[in-house]
């Protein structure tokens, strides 16, 4: 039988998951294995792959995380290829608008991160000459999928504008595919708005904090119930529009740390598809309250796992999805997945996301105009609506922030086994260090993305009950 | 609660332990310093002192195992990510 020759090591990137007590090994491409212990890393590093049992020495091989020296150039060259397009995959223009109509509210919860205005404030709304401006931006970008999203304050307060807006942009845009979403609290919302989104292609996003106590406490309402409001209108949206047509979302504040599974179990029963549970951003409000309502990436984390936990478990009476693992999976097994700005690298500031805010400020994230409305740091801002589309493109402080997010060579992150399936967040670190690359050591984004990643490993290579439940929903 | 390291310069490059060190939990505190053949770093953690010194060990030993897999491969990984970089400025 003709020797083996000898098998080297492509470069890659190694960790300890300590609950699993295994060792997880990645590469540029976003191929991942799993060796026993990091003995094995040695081995695998100092060439004795000969003691390593053939059908993972195979694996290794195929994943083009050792190559025999006869491979190792064309299978560098396929990592490289692949690393390119997976980074090309991520620099696009942006093809989410989001427009925020008013910076008003009638809620007024303690995390607002937009730092919201009082309901009867002057100047803080976009006046409808902005429309056919911001309209005419939109078309200048050339994507045929684009999501036009109103924010707020609540937007719902200045419906007059969006209804004008939507009627422009279904006109003018006529020849993309665009999908219009309103993120309201859903203070303002009536039968007759309801009627009137049935007419359109819109689809309503809300917050939903848990149940009453919970989310009275975190969103209270200025003259009416927040929480009999929100379910009550959860309800008739779903009745009169669709269960399709309405997405909620939870923020975690120290007050719902003792409630996960009462959480969950507010959207299991009233018939939603899934939870998408998020902690708090360092925004806004936020920030000033962090002492009272914030945590540590620790005590988020024992929180997010048992409400994960209740989760799988809830998957034998239907399909339950909990979207931020959803969107973790997806970023493990479908190396090009896009989408959620937090994970891409180059981040996903300007590259994905554009911004038209209450004053006619444009900015190349939601947090960037989170940060600017507390500190108005004009680095922050673009441009403006009257700005031609190209220089809010290559604005050269965007320029300069993006390319200093590419992961693989950032300090904290070049060293990382989670770097292929990870991002950066500039903004968050620009908001909570000073410094836009951030001490990874001291981050909490960073310290929950490794606690996330570990747990999802841990859960589906170890737990065959959680692994179908996640390849049921990374099938759906 | 203090403990003294020591690590051989022979064996450890400074960037293998000052990696370790930089990723060590927030709430340990630890001294470093140096003689012509030694590192020294001292922990002053109160009573996790003995698991914050393991935490290092660890670490000491994944950073050596990266340090020379970075020999093996890290002008590969570097001409990678360049190339990767200019098709992608190159818009091919």
């Amino acid at each position: 039988m003709e020797a083996e020759s000898s098998l080297s090591p492509l470069p890659f990137f190694f960790r300890k998951i300590e609950p699993l007590g295994r060792v997880v090994i990645t590469n540029l491409c976003g191929s991942h294995a799993f060796v026993n212990s990091i003995d094995d890393v040695d081995n695998i590093i100092n060439g004795n792959c000969d003691i390593i049992k053939s059908e993972l020495k195979e694996e290794l091989r195929a994943k083009s995380i050792v190559a025999s020296e006869d491979e190792y150039s064309m299978r560098a060259a396929m990592v490289g290829s692949k690393f390119a397009s997976i980074l090309n995959s991520n620099i696009v223009a942006p093809s989410l608008f989001l427009v925020v109509p008013t910076l008003r509210c009638d809620h007024n919860c303690h995390y607002c991160q937009v730092s919201r205005a009082p309901i009867s404030k002057k100047g803080v709304d976009l006046q409808t000459e902005s429309i056919s401006k911001i309209i005419d931006i939109i078309h200048a970008i050339p994507n045929t999928d684009i999501k036009i999203e109103f924010q707020g304050g609540e937007p719902l307060l200045a419906f007059s504008y969006i209804k004008e807006f939507i009627i422009k942009a279904e006109e003018r845009l006529s020849d993309r595919r665009v999908e219009f979403v309103i993120c309201s609290a859903l203070g303002p919302i009536s039968n007759k708005i309801i009627e009137w989104i049935s007419e359109h292609n819109i689809i309503i996003s809300t917050s939903l904090d848990g149940p009453a106590e919970v989310h009275v406490e975190n969103r209270p309402a200025i003259d009416f119930g927040s929480y009999e409001n929100t379910v009550n209108q959860i309800a008739n949206i779903q009745s009169t529009l669709g269960k399709d047509k309405i997405g909620c979302l939870t923020t975690i504040t120290k007050k719902s740390l003792s409630y996960p599974r009462e959480i969950v179990k507010e959207y299991f029963q009233i018939g939603l598809e899934g939870v998408f549970i998020r902690p708090l951003s360092p925004f806004g409000f936020a920030s000033q309250t962090w002492t009272n309502i914030g945590y540590s990436s620790e005590e988020y984390f024992k929180f997010y796992k048992s409400a994960l936990d209740f989760i799988i478990d809830l998957n034998d009476e239907r399909l339950f999805v909990e979207e931020s693992a959803l969107i973790h999976l997806r970023k493990i097994f479908r190396a090009t997945e896009i989408g959620f700005m937090d994970l891409k690298s180059p981040s996903g500031y300007l590259m994905g996301a554009m911004v038209f805010n209450y004053d006619g400020n444009v900015f190349g994230s939601d947090e960037a105009r989170m940060l600017w409305e507390s500190t108005k740091a004009e680095e922050l801002v673009l441009g403006s609506i009257d700005s031609d589309v190209i220089d809010l493109l290559t604005n050269n402080n965007a320029i300069e922030l993006l390319s200093d997010t590419i992961i693989c060579t950032s300090p904290g992150c070049d060293e990382c086994a989670y770097q292929p399936f990870c991002g950066a967040d500039p903004l968050y670190h620009l908001a909570t260090q000073g410094d836009h690359i951030g001490d990874k050591s001291k981050s909490f984004f960073c310290q929950l993305e490794q606690l996330t990643f570990d747990h999802l490993f841990t859960l589906y290579q170890s737990s065959d009950r959680a692994k179908k439940v996640f390849d049921k929903w990374l099938s759906r | 609660m203090q403990r003294k390291i020591i690590f051989l310069k022979l064996g450890y490059s400074e960037e293998v332990i000052r990696k370790s060190l930089y990723w060590l939990p927030e709430g340990c505190h630890w001294e470093f310093s140096d003689t012509s053949d030694e590192w020294c770093v001292t922990m002053c953690s109160g009573d996790r002192v003995e698991s914050y010194v393991s935490d290092l060990n660890r670490r000491i030993n994944d950073f050596k195992l990266r340090e020379i897999l970075d020999k093996k491969t890290k002008n590969l990984r570097v001409r990678l990510i360049q190339s990767a970089l200019s098709r992608v400025a190159d818009g091919s």
